[in-house]
C-alpha cells in the first residue's frame, strides 16, 4: 500500500514520510497538484493521498477536485493536511471531494489511525465494487440465456396463435416466462384440438414444462389421436420429468368439426363455463381429475366426457390469476363477478372479462399469470380456410415403377395393402393420398383374388348372412389355393410425375367386363344392397380405368395433384 | 383388430374402430352392434378417430347395420372421419344415408 504525499515543503515531506515508514507504508511525493494528478492517474498501488492545500501550479482544492473526476475505477481517500483552522475553508476542502482532514503540527497517532480507517472504506469500497461486477456479469449472462430460452419457446410454442376461428384467448405473462399455456391445433378431421393449463409457480422453472406439452400435443393432435391418448401421454411425460412438488393443472379439449361434440378432460383446474348465446351460464364442467404429472401410468384416469352444447354456445376457460387478481385492498375479483361479467350477450367475453379484471386491479401488482380462452361452438372454421394443412415442399419426385408378384401365401396375410400403403408413404408426394390409395388398392387386389383368383359370386353378399358367408368362404378358399398369382405394378408417370399408374393382372379365368359394367350402373336410389360399390369407388377415384386381357387385367390410373 | 363398444348414456352406444375396417371386420364389427339389446337403442355413435383404411365392405357393412336396426333405431352418427375417409364416403353417397361428423 502506497501513500502519495503531495506538499511544496521539503520539511513536510519528509516529516510524513518518516513517520509512515515507521510503520511499513511506502510513501512517494509530489510537491504540487498537477504533479499529484499526474502520479495518480500513472500509479495504480497508490492507495490514500495526505493532500496540502495551498501549494503553487495547483492547489490541494482543484487537484482533489481532477483526481475524483479523473479516478472513477477505485476509491483513493483524500486527506487534507492543513494548518487552516476556518471552518469555511475546511468545508471547502470536503466539498471539493476530500474525504478527511487532519491538522499541522501533525500528530503521529491520529495520522496513523486516520489512515488506517480510511485504508478500511477503500477496501469496503473495492469489495463492493468487486461483488457489483460479479453481479452485473451474472446480469448479463441471465438476460443472453433468457434470450436464448426465448427464442426456443417462441418456436416450440409458435403454433399458440391457432388461427381458429372459434377461438379467442388472452395470455398475459406475469414474468418474461409464465407457467400458464394455451395450445391450439387442427384435428385432420376438421375440428380443433387445445390445452389450457397452469404449472405451480412461475417463471422460467414453471415455463420449463411448457415445451414436451406443446411437443406431445402437436405431434399427437397431428395424429387425431383422443383426448384420452392426449391426457395420458402428457402426463407420463410430465410424471417422470418434473419434481414431485410441481405438475401441471390442465384442460384439454377437442371441439368436432361441425362445433356440437365437446369431449374434455379436465383435472386440477377451475370449471369450465358453458354460457348460452343469450348470455347466462348455463352449465360448469368440473374438473373430474388430479392435476397432470402427479400419478402414475396406472393410477392415472383418463376418463374423457363428453357435452353437446347447443350451436352457439361459448365455452370460458380460464386460471387462477383471473378470479384471483386483487384490489389495492387486497380483495379478490373471485367467481361471481366472473359470471356476473357473462351472464348478459357480449360479442367477445375474453376482452369484457380482460378488462373488467385490469380496472378491478388498478394499481395493484399483477399477482398470477391470468389466461383466458373463449371456444365458440360452431361449424369449426380457420383463417386459411384449411383446417388441415400438408406439408409437402410441392416438389415431385423421380418417375419409377415397383411391382409385386404375390402368391396365395402373399395374398393371405391381413395387412398386405397396408404393407404397400406404408411404402408409398416414405414419399412426401403421397402423404394426403394414403388413406384413398389404400380402398383403391384394396378394391383393386380384392376383385382380382375373389372374383379372378377365387371365383366368388358377388351376389352372395345378397342378404346380411350370405355378406358374412361371402368373406367364410373367401378365407377358406384361399386357404386351400394353392396356384395362381396376382401381378402388381405401381408406376409413378406423367409430366410432373403426378399420376400413378396402378396395374393388376391375376392368372385366373377373367371376369365378365360386361356383367361389371352392369354392377356399375346401379341406380342411386338402389344403394341399400351391401355389394357392388367397389367398381363404382374405384371409377368414381380414378381418372381412367380400363379393364383387359378378358377382365383378368384392370389398369387404373390415379391423379396425385 | 380391436372394435370396442361402449354406452356413452342410456340408449347410447358408441362403436370404435381400429386403423384398419375392412373385411377382416365383418364379423367382429357385426358382434359389435348386435350386442346390444334390440329394445333400448336410440343412437349409435361410430367413432373413425383413429380409421385411415376402408374398404368397400366397410361401405356393406355399415349399410348391413343400417338394415339390422332399421325401424328401431335411425340414428346412426359416423364422426371424427379424416377428409379421406370423408370423401369415399361421399362418393358413395354414404352422406345421404348416415349422419357424417
Amino acid at each position: 500500500m502506497k501513500v502519495l504525499i503531495v506538499d511544496d515543503h521539503q520539511y513536510n515531506l519528509d516529516l510524513l514520510a518518516f513517520i509512515l515508514e515507521d510503520h511499513d507504508y511506502q510513501s512517494c511525493f509530489a510537491t504540487n497538484g498537477q504533479e499529484a494528478l499526474d502520479r495518480v492517474v500513472s500509479d495504480a498501488s497508490i492507495g490514500v493521498i495526505l493532500m496540502d492545500v495551498n501549494m503553487p501550479v495547483m492547489d490541494g482544492r482543484e487537484a482533489t477536485k481532477r483526481i475524483k473526476e479523473a479516478i472513477t475505477d477505485r476509491f483513493i481517500p483524500i486527506v487534507f493536511v492543513t494548518a487552516l483552522d476556518e471552518d469555511q475553508a475546511l468545508a471547502e476542502c470536503l466539498s471539493a471531494g476530500g474525504d478527511d482532514f487532519i491538522s499541522k503540527p501533525v500528530n503521529e497517532s491520529v495520522l496513523l489511525a486516520k489512515i488506517a480507517a480510511h485504508l478500511r472504506t477503500a477496501n469496503l469500497y473495492q469489495e463492493l465494487r468487486e461483488t457489483n461486477e460479479r453481479l452485473s456479469y451474472h446480469q448479463r449472462l441471465m438476460d443472453r440465456e433468457h434470450a436464448i430460452v426465448e427464442h426456443v419457446f417462441q418456436n416450440g410454442l409458435q403454433r399458440v396463435g391457432s388461427d381458429c376461428r372459434n377461438l379467442k384467448h388472452r395470455i398475459s405473462p406475469m414474468s418474461m416466462f409464465n407457467g400458464d399455456i394455451f395450445l391450439a391445433a387442427p384435428s385432420p378431421s376438421g375440428g380443433v384440438y387445445l390445452v389450457l393449463g397452469d404449472f405451480t409457480g412461475h417463471g422460467l422453472s414453471a415455463a420449463i414444462g411448457c415445451l414436451p406439452v406443446a411437443d406431445i400435443f402437436y405431434a399427437m393432435s397431428n395424429k387425431q389421436a383422443s383426448i384420452a391418448e392426449l391426457a395420458t401421454e402428457i402426463n407420463h411425460k410430465l410424471q417422470g420429468l418434473l419434481p414431485s412438488n410441481m405438475f401441471f393443472c390442465a384442460a384439454i379439449m377437442e371441439l368436432s368439426a361441425n362445433g356440437d361434440r365437446l369431449s374434455y378432460w379436465v383435472g386440477g383446474i377451475n370449471d369450465l363455463l358453458l354460457v348460452s348465446p343469450s348470455g347466462g351460464v348455463v352449465e360448469r364442467l368440473q374438473a373430474q381429475h388430479m392435476p397432470l404429472g402427479v400419478l402414475d401410468d396406472h393410477e392415472f384416469d383418463a376418463t374423457v366426457d363428453v357435452v353437446n352444447p347447443p350451436a352457439g354456445t361459448r365455452v370460458v376457460i380460464y386460471t387462477d390469476g383471473i378470479i384471483e387478481s386483487q384490489d389495492d385492498q387486497g380483495q379478490m375479483f373471485g367467481e361471481e363477478r366472473l359470471e356476473a361479467l357473462l351472464a348478459t350477450p357480449a360479442d367477445c367475453y375474453v376482452d369484457r372479462i380482460y378488462e373488467a379484471v385490469n380496472e378491478y386491479r388498478q394499481q395493484a401488482e399483477q399477482t398470477d399469470d391470468m389466461t383466458l380462452v373463449e371456444l365458440t361452438c360452431c361449424p369449426v372454421e380457420y383463417a386459411d380456410g384449411l383446417a388441415h394443412r400438408d406439408t409437402g415442399d410441392g416438389s415431385l419426385s423421380l418417375p419409377w415403377t415397383l411391382s409385386f408378384s404375390l402368391t396365395p401365401d402373399e395374398l393371405g396375410k391381413p395387412d398386405l395393402v397396408a404393407e404397400v400403403v406404408r411404402l408409398l408413404g416414405g414419399d412426401v408426394t403421397f402423404k394426403s393420398h394414403l388413406d384413398i390409395l389404400y380402398t383403391l388398392l384394396s378394391e383393386l387386389i380384392n376383385n382380382s383374388l375373389e372374383h379372378g383368383l377365387l371365383e366368388l359370386d358377388s351376389a352372395i353378399k345378397e342378404t346380411t348372412d350370405g355378406f358374412e358367408r361371402y368373406y367364410r368362404l373367401r378365407r377358406q378358399r384361399l386357404e386351400t389355393l394353392n396356384g395362381g398369382s396376382i401381378d402388381l405394378s405401381l408406376q409413378l408417370t406423367g409430366t410432373n410425375t403426378n399420376k400413378l399408374k396402378i396395374i393388376v393382372s391375376d392368372s385366373g379365368k377373367g371376369f365378365d367386363v360386361e356383367a361389371l359394367q352392369h354392377v356399375s350402373d346401379f341406380d342411386v336410389n338402389e344403394q341399400d344392397h351391401s355389394f357392388g360399390r367397389g367398381i363404382d369407388l374405384i371409377r368414381s377415384l380414378c381418372d381412367s380405368v380400363v379393364y383387359s386381357d378378358g377382365g383378368s387385367t384392370v389398369t387404373v390410373v390415379y391423379r396425385l395433384d | 383388430m380391436a372394435i370396442t363398444i361402449k354406452t356413452v348414456s342410456a340408449g347410447c352406444y358408441e362403436i370404435s374402430l381400429d386403423e384398419t375396417f375392412d373385411f377382416n371386420c365383418v364379423e367382429e364389427f357385426r358382434r359389435a352392434y348386435e350386442s346390444v339389446s334390440v329394445k333400448g337403442a336410440a343412437q349409435f355413435i361410430i367413432d373413425f378417430r383413429s380409421t385411415h383404411y376402408m374398404d368397400s365392405s366397410a361401405l356393406g357393412m355399415l349399410i348391413n347395420m343400417q338394415k339390422y336396426w332399421d325401424g328401431r333405431c335411425s340414428d346412426i352418427r359416423l364422426i371424427n372421419t379424416n377428409p379421406q375417409v370423408r370423401k369415399i364416403f361421399a362418393i358413395s353417397r354414404f352422406d345421404k344415408k348416415f349422419t357424417i361428423e
